[in-house]
């Protein structure tokens, strides 16, 4: 008889994480979390203000300033022009990826499915990088984040394919399927750059390395959309990729419509993916470490899973972009070296991890 | 127990390709009775109870389920219908096994509460014996308490028709035993299980064995209608002889022991040495 279940826990119950309270505890947390990271990236910077300073800046652009205190003109610009889009914008990219990357493990079965790992972001990085170049960005705002998608969606669906053998995707096939896309599309992007004016080049090198720094209200607004559409999608097929970690069979066995399914998770992980690409580069990691980390926390289902890492995306990108900006200021590192200096050793604490534990990933 | 009929195969044959798997299987089950599907590797055992699942499309022929065709119901109307036992599940991320037996609620889901759903989870995995790995790590369980599980999840989801892909492989006498048990209180209530087995011992309990060679049905009936020398001999390409086992109202089918001496293959080895 199971100790846990004759002794703690009456005849019959077993919560799911969210019935238990303790999904609901985490969340909480986390968006406690995400508030002070928020609050403290806006009034972190060149120039210092206080949390007062901020509410008050927040409450005179939605129109009831009369209530809060006088704001230096200077202040309120660097608030509202410079760091509150790219607060905005460090949520958006840090949600996306990091709900991308939960998507993308689920669909896979397999936790290396990181967007950047797989070649999504390098489809998607491809994809913007010539549209800069070939001039057809400054046709409309939706042409980058559309583009990106799309190059997104064909590197994810090539990846897939690539990585199936049966009815099974195999780890090793995976990861080579996503180091093969990685080079071809990198290879791609060379030349194009090789091409491209020295105009052009600044803003392809800037998507190279993943950074916040175009954080504008434009940008948010060309994001907002589609990462907004993708966030509240993705919660729907928790319950289905639960069923998935069984295998394709057996979640067919069980109700799950697998093909649907298959195209519906990778369109919205190539909209996320490619959306956040859009306006912030190729940002690694962050669909690899949030997940995993919840994981650990929370359990493997992603009922739970994908709203948490919504969140957690979020608050990464934040501290992240916090460190970017403040660590050599004046200057400011470019996002990707951050996440990459993070995620990189995690990567391989986490390839070791499993290597000791073969009980199956966390 | 009633003749109520809960799976109708008509004429059904698969092809792959160039390659024919299955040709021209009748089949009908009723509910309460246990079906065994016996035969040589690659004769299409697999294969037929895949289609009978609602997985393959059949090249020609149908399958009714509860008197509607298969390829009519939604993948959520099958799973209410039938569940499904496949040989070895892998489950990835660390999943408990009270978590894998909920999956099998699946199908239900929002159709019942959720204490209904937690008694129904509980009753699966104390029929199996393994309510005491219901906090464990699945990934981290042994073959058998693997199976075990899995057929709780089968259990859990309640259905009409069970089909079970060689639910002996991993398990030991006891087990086997226990599943025999199982298999049988599941007969009382009424339910219609399609086991694919490869031991005979276990296939001689049905109450109607299907002989598959080659793609085709080329015996079906009660065991000792099935189970005759001469014909297994036939089907599976080699000497054996069938020991009723009266005690455990079993037969037996056991292969004939060759010394390599024996046959004229024997000699040339021996005489190669």
């Amino acid at each position: 008889m199971s100790r846990v279940l004759t002794q703690s826990q009456p005849a019959g119950v077993v919560p799911s994480a969210w019935r238990s309270g303790r999904a609901w505890g985490m969340a909480t947390l986390a968006s406690g979390l995400l508030l002070g990271a928020v609050i403290l990236n806006v009034m972190i910077g060149a120039v210092e203000a206080t949390p007062r300073q901020v509410l008050a800046v927040l409450l005179h652009h939605l129109g009831i300033g009369a209530l809060a205190g006088d704001v230096p003109a200077q202040l309120d610009a660097v608030i509202w022009v410079i760091r509150l889009p790219r607060v905005f914008l460090a949520m958006l990219v840090g949600s996306a990826l990091a709900t991308a990357g939960a998507l993308l493990q689920g669909l896979f079965r397999n936790p290396l499915a990181d967007p950047h790992i797989i070649g999504v972001s390098a489809g998607a990085s491809l994809a913007a990088v010539a549209t800069i170049v070939f001039n057809l960005a400054s046709f409309s705002l939706w042409v980058l984040p559309i583009a990106a998608f799309t190059g997104g969606l064909l590197a994810t669906a090539v990846t897939y394919r690539l990585a199936r053998v049966g009815a099974r995707t195999e780890v090793l096939t995976l990861v080579l399927a996503g180091i093969a896309i990685n080079a071809v599309a990198g290879a791609a992007t060379n030349l194009l750059i090789y091409y491209a004016s020295d105009q052009q080049l600044r803003a392809v090198v800037f998507w190279s390395m993943g950074s916040l720094g175009g954080g504008t209200w434009r940008a948010v607004a060309s994001a907002l959309p589609f990462i907004v559409a993708g966030l509240l999608l993705a919660p729907r097929w928790g319950r289905a990729l639960d069923l998935l970690a069984l295998g394709e069979r057996e979640a067919f066995y069980l109700g799950v419509p697998i093909e649907r399914l298959r195209w519906q998770v990778i369109c919205v992980a190539a909209i996320l993916t490619g959306a956040s690409v859009a306006v912030a580069g190729a940002i690694s990691f962050v669909g690899l470490v949030v997940p995993h980390v919840l994981r650990l926390l929370c359990g493997p289902s992603h009922r739970t899973l994908l709203p948490l890492s919504a969140i957690g995306g979020a608050i990464i990108v934040l501290l992240a972009d916090l460190v970017a900006r403040t660590v050599v200021a004046p200057t400011e590192l470019p996002l990707g070296v951050i996440m990459g200096s993070i995620g990189g050793p995690f990567f391989l604490w986490l390839v070791r991890r499993t290597r000791r534990a073969q009980g199956g990933w966390a | 127990m009633s003749n109520v009929t809960v799976v109708e195969a008509h004429d059904l044959s698969y092809a792959v390709g160039q390659r024919t798997v299955l040709e021209h299987i009748t089949l009908e089950v009723q509910a309460g009775k246990f079906y065994a599907l016996v035969g040589p590797n690659g004769a299409g055992k697999t294969t037929l109870l895949r289609l009978l699942a609602g997985e393959l499309r059949p090249s020609s022929g149908v399958v009714l389920i509860q008197g509607q065709p298969v390829r009519d119901l939604s993948p959520e109307e099958l799973a209410r219908r039938r569940a499904v036992l496949s040989q070895q599940t892998v489950v990835q991320f660390a999943f408990t096994a009270w978590q894998v037996v909920e999956m099998g609620r699946a199908p239900h889901w929002r159709r019942v509460p959720p204490a209904t759903d937690n008694l129904i989870i509980r009753q699966a995995l104390e029929r199996t014996g393994a309510l005491s790995l219901a906090d464990r790590v699945y990934p981290t369980l042994s073959g058998g308490e693997q199976e075990l599980v899995q057929l709780s999840r089968v259990l859990a989801q309640e259905t009409p028709l069970i089909l079970l892909d060689e639910p002996a492989a991993a398990l030991d006498l006891h087990r086997q035993a226990l599943l025999i048990r199982i298999i049988k209180e599941l007969q009382a209530l009424g339910v219609a299980i399609i086991a694919v087995l490869h031991d005979f011992g276990l296939a001689s309990i049905a109450d109607e064995l299907w002989l598959l060679h080659r793609g085709r049905l080329v015996a079906s009936g009660p065991p000792d209608a099935v189970l005759i020398a001469d014909q297994l001999e036939s089907v599976f390409g080699c000497a054996l002889t069938v020991v009723p086992v009266p005690q455990a109202q079993r037969v037996l089918v056991v292969p004939m022991f060759q010394s390599p001496t024996a046959k004229g293959e024997g000699e040339q080895w021996s005489a190669g040495q």
